[in-house]
């Protein structure tokens, strides 16, 4: 029969795989919030072709190119901070939530319509990062 | 065809395959729902505008469809009478952190020692376990890892029985020139149904999800060189070994415990195993 040392022993070393193997999915939050957020975009870059080539007249609140520059510029940031999580992930995991709701929270004060504009994939990715987040800071745990 | 070139667990587990080849599951039923209706509702409105051939193979085609999709579920509930309970000893005996399962396969993969010099040895254990009442055919592709001595990616094929535990150990050296830190090894799972799905065996309380593809990083924390220069896995083979069967009363440790080298060995065959 297999001793309960031995069984202790094997216990850890699963419980650190499994861990790591969390830390994979909440890398992967990261990338996909980073690409989701990129899909994001797709709407200002819709509005902006539509001002600039078609004519149309602006709108008010915040200016096409400074949201999708944003977006954009958002995504980037979350790739990057996927590649440095594979090193520090929960640093990486939490500067993607601050990120995150500074770009969004300063877009809501410049226009609060587009707080509500994708409010259900916004809430997603949040959850997402939160995710990421909750694996990073477990790694960090003593089991 | 693809070569069959896999490993069996020590000692061979005869378990037959049982239950049907497709599970008939929520997907099987709504088949049954639309092709029923399609039948019905197709076949009368090409009747009445007088199409009467056609209506008749419309019928004929959704009917026959909507039974076979049927007699997968009847399929189901025959084989759910006859289905035996798995020993589960990843998720209870061991009371490992199994949070899904690939194509109804169990698996973990980590280092026993996870902390350790370099220039010494360690070995990967790959556990796994169907949950599945056919067999399974498991593909582990891990690697590369300088630090290891894998150079490229190696891939290890294991045959698992149905209800069947296993454990793969791979025996590792680690070079004595490796960086000092933490390490992870890449391990991708896949999974084959060579016999059809089968049904899944119930297993305790667990709900697990079931995926096509599982990536593992198996940790490891490297310190400062050891002072023996030859590593003493390096002799050491690969074993596969059997640590649970559907047709045993119960799991037999004792089998795990003598290729962790932590009880005697006598009246114990090993299989020796290495990946392709």
């Amino acid at each position: 029969m297999i001793t309960p040392e031995l069984l202790h022993r094997l216990r850890l070393a699963q419980r650190r795989s499994a861990q790591e193997q969390q830390l994979l999915s909440g890398r992967d939050w990261i990338l996909v919030a980073g690409l989701v957020q990129l899909l994001s975009g797709l709407h200002p870059l819709f509005v902006l072709i539509n001002q600039r080539v078609l004519g149309s007249a602006p709108r008010p609140g915040v200016p096409p190119g400074v949201e999708l520059a944003a977006e954009v510029a958002l995504a980037a940031a979350f790739v990057l901070l996927w590649r440095w999580a594979r090193y520090a992930p929960f640093r990486a995991a939490m500067t993607a939530v601050v990120a995150f709701l500074l770009v969004h929270g300063a877009l809501g004060l410049l226009e609060p319509r587009t707080l509500l504009a994708g409010a259900v994939v916004k809430s997603l990715i949040l959850v997402g990062l939160v995710h990421a987040a909750r694996t990073g800071y477990l790694r960090h745990r003593p089991l | 065809m693809k070569p069959l070139n896999f490993l069996t667990a020590e000692p061979a587990d005869p378990t037959p395959d049982v239950g049907p080849r497709f599970r008939g599951g929520p997907f099987a039923l709504f088949v049954a729902i639309f092709c029923a209706f399609s039948a019905a509702g197709g076949g009368l409105v090409l009747w009445r505008e007088g199409l009467h051939l056609w209506a008749g193979l419309a019928a004929l085609l959704s009917s026959a469809a909507a039974l076979w999709a049927l007699w997968d579920l009847i399929g189901r509930f025959r084989g759910h009478a006859a289905a035996q309970r798995s020993h589960a000893v990843l998720t209870d005996v061991f009371g490992f952190d199994i949070i899904c399962t690939c194509r109804d396969v169990a698996a973990t993969v980590f280092f026993d020692p996870d902390s350790l010099a370099a220039g010494s040895a360690t070995r990967v254990l790959f556990f796994v376990e169907n949950y599945a009442s056919r067999q399974r055919i498991v593909h582990f592709r891990f690697g590369p890892h300088a630090a290891l001595g894998l150079d490229e990616a190696q891939t290890c094929s294991l045959l698992l029985a149905a209800g069947q535990a296993a454990v793969y150990v791979l025996p590792r050296a680690v070079a004595p020139v490796a960086v000092p830190g933490e390490h992870d090894l890449p391990v991708t799972l896949r999974v084959e149904s060579p016999t059809g799905a089968g049904l899944r065996l119930p297993v305790g309380r667990h709900h697990l999800h079931d995926l096509r593809t599982v990536h593992f990083a198996a940790p490891f924390t490297l310190g400062n060189a050891s002072t023996s220069p030859a590593p003493a896995a390096v002799s050491e083979k690969p074993r596969y070994v059997s640590l649970a069967s559907l047709g045993e009363p119960a799991p037999r440790l004792e089998l795990l415990a003598s290729v962790l080298g932590t009880a005697p060995t006598a009246g114990i065959t090993t299989h020796s195993a290495e990946p392709s």
